[in-house]
């Protein structure tokens, strides 16, 4: 895991600030692999409460451009190029299902393929 | 009214979709003068006194459109609006059915591993109970966590069984084969891995990323791993079949299981022609129809075997007109009918992951002409609807044949001239008028236009939405490639400055008038747009050609120079350049029409009206 400057290799940078239960990382880097994506986790963001920006930060970071916010008010998926307040999904409920279904879109993103997103039969 | 006095004229044609209009003055010796056009939506099926609501704001639109008001008008005439109604129906002449779960044949996007497995199918739970040696498939229930998983199926290849592959409920797939010692093939997302059959021997094959599988969709392949003779390939062919693309797939050997393809009785059609009656089944499919059709034509009218769902099809077009027009519904006749051979995209019956196979089916469209009766009742509905807004009783015609009335209209079109034909392509029917040198007008109309398009598109794709299937008929479509350009169907690329709704991402859209819409499924561009132009082309260019031949003098398409093509469908982006394709051959000009030089193929029956009763007001002026 890469701690110090940017990462030379083709990764989606996933943040993760405060405190939430050890399932919703663990599944958001499951919807990761299982897309077959690499990642790498940013530690040091304790001080960026708001998902939307902390995966925006990450995301600008990253080389592949995508990054993943995880804080206590939510989970956010970002792209670099994409306005700050304009997410790709983001959502308030901190759960293992939503963790998962996060960590599938930020690969989609890269990937190409139409996100999962939240559907209504899914609510 | 005081002769002499130029008087103002309104035309009106109600279409089955669209009612145009338009105003004119014309003065004592025939001249005329165009001022204004108007279109609604028809309001009720066309020919009833329904109509009347929609002609209000078209000639309302038409009249503020030329700078005239209601009570200036002395003359409101409509189209002999004869419906010409349609109807549709589809009927499935195969059916695919899985009995005792045989084969598991869907397309998860990430199956796991890769390779061939042959085993013995076991619950995860009964894992730990199979004895070293033993060659096994293991079935995984969705809620399983992919970790546990992935420890059971070490902990049981070292205690010496053989773990060949596995069966997930969850989209697990890679997250498990990342987790093993060897490479193993997994198949996931089986929506009803409860019902997998267990302690059977079964073949899991996962091919790899961009590849399809290659053994399972083979007969022999199979053959060969459950040691089948010939016989048993025989009866397991449909599976390797129906297997054939995928990337992955599990067959079972289940001793009882199979998977048939059988064929549904769908009913025979007996045409009658005036000389003979001709029966054909409908599951001979669509050309043998055709065909028949061909031999009796012109058609007089056709039943279908009752008690069959052909017979249940003509049944229900007999009895929405005869509610329509008060005739009764033996005395209604199908004067045409247009059958196309189709492939629907059906969930297998006893499927175990909601596999989809594609199944023969024929579509069919008749078409209905009425008798004149209820148009005298439109034409007092309007009439009152009218007098309302003109404060006075108004005249209103019906006048003149509407074919004759949309050549004229068509005439208006700079560059065309005479012998023409008129191609109107409606929603229900695709109608043609030719008019001779002599301006002598005779029409066809033939079943199948816009709304069978519709259908066969929404039918094809499995979209089952007709408004779905309508946009991805009307527009183009493009690939969303990032949040920042598409690249349209033509290959070329647009870039926005606007980031695109991540609903849209990696989606194939069409290009609506409202912006984006996602096309639904996981249909590709290439699919999509194929679909599109096949279903235009088996219904605008087959009709086109049908029709034209039939009013072509001699039936040779030669004797016909110009062919203005007219009505909603001429709008289309794609049509009139495949119809302009196919007749280009035979030497005729053929393009959309563009009425009075400045409405393209709208408003040439309202147009032809008034033109008509000038022409009138001429000759009895003359006299």
């Amino acid at each position: 895991m890469s701690v110090g400057d940017g990462p030379t290799r083709p990764v989606v940078l996933v943040a993760a600030a405060g405190t939430f239960p050890a399932a919703v990382l663990r599944e958001l880097r499951a919807g990761l692999e299982e897309e077959g994506v690499p990642h790498e986790l940013r530690p040091g963001h304790d001080d960026e409460p708001d998902p939307t920006a902390l995966a925006h930060r990450v995301a600008r970071d990253a080389p592949l451009e995508v990054g993943v916010g995880l804080t206590e008010r939510g989970i956010a998926v970002h792209h670099g190029k994409l306005p700050a307040g304009l997410p790709v999904a983001v959502d308030p409920d901190v759960t293992a299902e939503v963790a998962r279904r996060m960590g599938h879109d930020a690969a989609r993103v890269v990937t190409g393929i139409p996100l999962k997103l939240v559907t209504d039969e899914d609510r | 009214m005081a002769s002499g006095a130029p008087r103002l004229v309104v035309g009106v044609d109600i279409g089955n979709s669209t009612t145009e209009a338009c105003c004119a003055r014309v003065d004592d010796d025939g001249g005329l003068e165009y001022l204004g056009s108007g279109l609604a939506p028809t309001t009720g099926i066309k020919g009833t006194p329904d109509n009347a609501e929609g002609v209000r704001k078209a000639a309302g639109q038409a009249l503020a459109d030329g700078g005239c008001r209601w009570p200036e008008v002395d003359l409101v005439l409509t189209n002999e609006a004869t419906p010409v109604i349609s109807g549709l129906a589809m009927e499935t002449i195969t059916e695919t059915v899985v009995t005792e779960s045989t084969m598991i044949g869907h397309d998860p996007r990430t199956p796991g591993g890769s390779g061939i497995g042959v085993g013995t199918t076991v619950a995860l739970a009964d894992l730990a109970d199979r004895a070293a040696g033993e060659d096994v498939l293991v079935v995984v229930p969705a809620a399983e966590d992919f970790e546990d998983v992935a420890e059971a199926l070490v902990a049981a290849a070292h205690r010496g069984v053989g773990v060949r592959g596995a069966i997930l409920g969850g989209d697990d797939a890679v997250l498990v084969a990342n987790r093993l010692e060897e490479t193993l093939p997994i198949v996931d997302e089986v929506t009803l891995v409860d019902e997998v059959p267990l302690g059977m021997l079964a073949a899991v094959e996962v091919a790899e990323p961009g590849r399809t599988i290659r053994t399972l969709s083979n007969s022999y392949g199979i053959a060969t791993l459950f040691d089948l003779d010939a016989e048993q390939t025989k009866m397991i062919s449909p599976v390797a079949r129906s297997l054939t693309g995928n990337r992955s797939a599990v067959v079972v050997r289940t001793p009882g299981g199979d998977i048939t393809d059988r064929r549904v009785p769908a009913g025979s059609i007996a045409l009658r022609g005036r000389a003979s009656t001709v029966s054909v089944e409908v599951d001979a499919g669509a050309d043998e129809i055709m065909r028949a059709l061909a031999r009796i034509r012109p058609l007089v009218d056709a039943e279908g075997e009752s008690g069959t769902h052909v017979g249940g099809m003509i049944a229900g077009v007999r009895d929405a007109m005869s509610e329509l027009t008060g005739q009764r519904p033996d005395e209604v006749a199908i004067e045409d009918l247009l059958a196309v051979d189709t492939l629907v995209p059906q969930e297998v019956r006893g499927g175990l992951a909601k596999e989809v196979a594609r199944e023969d089916a024929v579509l069919l469209a008749a078409m209905v002409r009425t008798s004149r009766g209820p148009m005298e009742q439109v034409a007092a509905e309007v009439r009152r609807v009218l007098a309302e807004e003109a404060q006075r009783v108004l005249e209103v015609e019906i006048g003149g044949i509407e074919a004759e009335m949309a050549v004229g209209g068509a005439l208006t079109t700079p560059g065309s001239g005479e012998p023409i034909v008129v191609l109107d392509l409606g929603g229900g029917s695709t109608d043609a008028a030719h008019a001779d040198d002599d301006g002598e007008v005779y029409s066809v109309h033939v079943a199948g236009a816009g709304d069978l398009v519709t259908t066969l598109i929404d039918a094809e794709l499995g979209l089952d939405d007709k408004q779905v299937a309508e946009e991805v008929k009307r527009y183009p479509l493009a690939k969303v490639e990032s949040f920042f350009h598409v690249r349209h169907e033509n290959g070329t690329a647009q870039f926005f400055t606007e980031p695109l709704a991540p609903e849209l991402f990696a989606r194939v859209v069409v290009l609506t008038d409202e912006g984006m819409h996602a096309v639904p499924g996981r249909h590709d561009l290439a699919t999509l747009r194929h679909t599109r132009r096949e279903a235009k082309r088996r219904v605008f260019v087959v009709n086109a050609l049908r029709a034209l031949e039939q009013i072509a003098p001699g039936g040779t398409l030669r004797q016909i120079e110009f062919v203005v093509l007219l009505g909603g469908s001429a709008l289309d982006f794609e049509i009139p350049d495949m119809i302009a394709d196919a007749v280009a051959p035979h030497g005729i000009v053929c393009g959309t029409g563009n009425v009075r030089g400045s409405l393209g193929p709208r408003n040439a029956v309202a147009s032809g009206l008034v033109a008509g009763h000038a022409r009138r007001r001429r000759v009895s002026g003359a006299a």
